[in-house]
């Protein structure tokens, strides 16, 4: 299905999108006088709840669900929904204690990275800054390439041009409002896309003749498979559709930067209920786009030989039933997901390299002009990273395994971090061993083949539950044979007076 | 296996619960604003209440339960 959209409309319609996120985030600059590094690291810290939610909302609507959700569908069937959509949600839930501990702990951080400094020392800060560097560019990557790979197949143009397009868009906008840029842009992206959402599917499910039509098309393909697919009690698939989302992108929010950097920018005293709300609307974003996955199942046959339609295929074919016109808006809606989650990594990524690399680990004088600067150099540099990541991806990895692999990176963290923030006897050594050998072991396990030595084959929702179970098990031994006695109200009285950096307060720049 | 019309239900269910999230989210946006005006700079909002999160837990165990029951009666 390929050229659906002429070349010249994509072209437009990338020109257009890229001119409105620009010139917003020249207008939140101008607004909010982004001009030093809270403002473009953290909002300063008084966003408003509309925002913060809307944000977190989209920023968790990934662009991969335009194509991830129907694929679901096509496996799985109705009970594709939460198997999808459950584990965004349960990310959101698991936020909620992290978040209420460090801003009591840690009321006005920068990033949250470097929270670990004032809880164990460098070498802890530096591994957490590794895994955050590598799952905020591949939570990029996986953005960029189905951005290049459903934008490129809609339009026939070449999915690199469109990667370089939007990378290059995406870069200079948080390049200039940094995360007020991406607060803002998010907002408008997320009112673009639940308008268009739940105007446009609810047409594409009326051009394919209804819910009772497509019901009864469903039925009709299906065939013996109805009753599997029409249930939400579908378990069967579990292992390979929910559990290695839920136990790797379940946690994820925990670990993620861009999630952390919205929990710092939101008011401290609403900081538990725009993570419900967004976590919870985004449930129902999901599982609006498992419609165009239901409207592909009673018009096409699924499967994976012959003729069939791949489920990979299923949102694009469905989208194929659609008037050019309404591709468009559609192509316009995975613009607005895609550059949201893209511009939050983009943003954290910027934020990381100024403050914890750049600060923390290079030049402890550095002013606040050259922080920014930093930031500001760091945002267009990543935009290259993840552009080139991403060419590299499309031609060598397949997309599920890419989405998979990021969630890694939370399996090794989030354990030890639990452990750190509400037992004080946790130990640095501990913590550090915990993710490192958490982290050395999934990647054997996922990446290895049957010609390396020790290697065993796994499932991947045993590769993520034993990343866990080797950083919790590992993080608790290590710390009951060192064990330390951290005082918590020490990070919180040095915060009342002290920023994070041992710099000035607020006040006193 | 869900019927027909329970089918139809669902759908539009989950058509309804996006506008209502869209349409919150959004009214909050247009009534407070970008960000909480006339803050000093490195003045702090107190934490949150505790009867403010346990409302937020509640709202979780509802979800919850909405989430197992489509589960147990959609099949």
């Amino acid at each position: 299905m390929v050229g659906v959209v002429s070349s010249a409309a994509g072209i437009g319609l990338i020109v257009f999108w890229g001119a409105l996120m620009i010139a917003l985030a020249y207008f939140i600059y101008r607004r909010q006088n982004v001009a030093d590094t809270s403002e473009f690291v953290t909002a300063g810290g008084r966003a408003q709840l509309g925002l913060a939610t809307a944000s977190f909302a989209v920023t968790w609507m990934w662009a991969g669900d335009v194509v991830g959700v129907p694929e679901y569908v096509g496996f799985v069937g109705i009970a594709g929904i939460w198997m999808y959509a459950a584990p965004a949600v349960l990310s959101g839930l698991l936020v909620i204690p992290f978040a209420l501990r460090m801003r009591r702990l840690f009321p006005q951080g920068y990033t949250y990275s470097e929270y670990f400094i004032e809880r164990f020392d460098r070498k802890a800060h530096l591994v957490v800054i590794l895994v955050i560097l590598y799952t905020m560019v591949l939570g990029g990557i996986v953005q960029l390439y189905v951005g290049g790979f459903v934008f490129g197949g809609l339009t026939g143009i070449d999915p690199n041009i469109v990667m370089a397009l939007l990378m290059s868009i995406i870069g200079v906008y948080i390049l200039v409002g940094g995360l007020w840029g991406s607060l803002t842009t998010d907002f408008v992206q997320f009112a673009s896309a639940v308008i268009l959402v739940v105007v446009f599917i609810p047409f594409l499910l009326f051009t394919a003749g209804g819910s009772g039509e497509v019901y009864q098309g469903m039925v009709s393909n299906l065939g013996e498979e109805s009753s599997t697919f029409l249930s939400m009690q579908n378990f069967e698939p579990i292992g390979d559709f929910f559990l290695p989302y839920a136990l790797g992108l379940g946690v994820w929010g925990v670990v993620s930067l861009s999630t952390w950097q919205r929990v710092f920018a939101v008011r401290r005293d609403k900081t538990s209920r725009f993570l419900t709300v967004g976590a919870m609307g985004v449930f129902t974003i999901i599982s609006m786009y498992a419609i165009i996955g239901f409207v592909g199942l009673a018009n096409f046959t699924v499967g994976l030989e012959g003729d069939a339609v791949h489920p990979e295929d299923l949102s694009i074919e469905s989208l194929g039933l659609l008037p050019e016109w309404s591709v468009i808006l559609f192509l316009l809606v995975l613009l607005m997901v895609l550059g949201s989650s893209t511009d939050s990594y983009l943003a954290a990524l910027a934020s990381l390299t100024s403050r914890d690399i750049y600060y923390q680990n290079i030049k402890r004088d550095a002013s606040d002009d050259e922080q920014l600067l930093v930031a500001r150099v760091a945002s267009l540099g990543f935009a290259l990273v993840i552009f080139l990541g991403t060419v590299w991806a499309l031609e060598n990895v397949g997309f599920v395994t890419l989405l998979l692999a990021s969630g890694i990176g939370a399996t090794g963290l989030a354990g030890p971090f639990a452990l750190s923030l509400f037992w004080r006897k946790t130990s640095s050594i501990a913590f550090v061993s915990g993710v490192v050998v958490s982290q050395l072991v999934s990647a054997y396990l996922f990446l290895g083949g049957p010609s390396l030595p020790l290697w065993s084959p796994f499932a991947l929702w045993e590769i993520m539950a034993i990343g866990h179970a080797i950083a919790i098990s590992l993080t608790v031994v290590v710390t009951l044979v060192r064990p330390d006695d951290f005082d918590f109200e020490e990070i919180a009285e040095s915060q009342k007076a002290v920023r994070t950096d041992g710099g000035p307060t607020r006040g006193e720049k | 296996m869900l019927g027909e019309t329970g089918f139809t239900v669902l759908v539009y269910s989950i058509w309804i619960s996006a506008t209502a999230f869209g349409s919150l989210v959004c009214y909050w946006f247009l009534r407070q604003g970008f960000a909480e005006e006339g803050i000093a700079d490195g003045e702090q909002f107190p934490l949150e209440s505790r009867s403010y999160t346990r409302t937020s837990l509640l709202l979780w165990v509802g979800f919850a339960i909405v989430l197992t029951l489509l589960i147990v009666f959609a099949a």
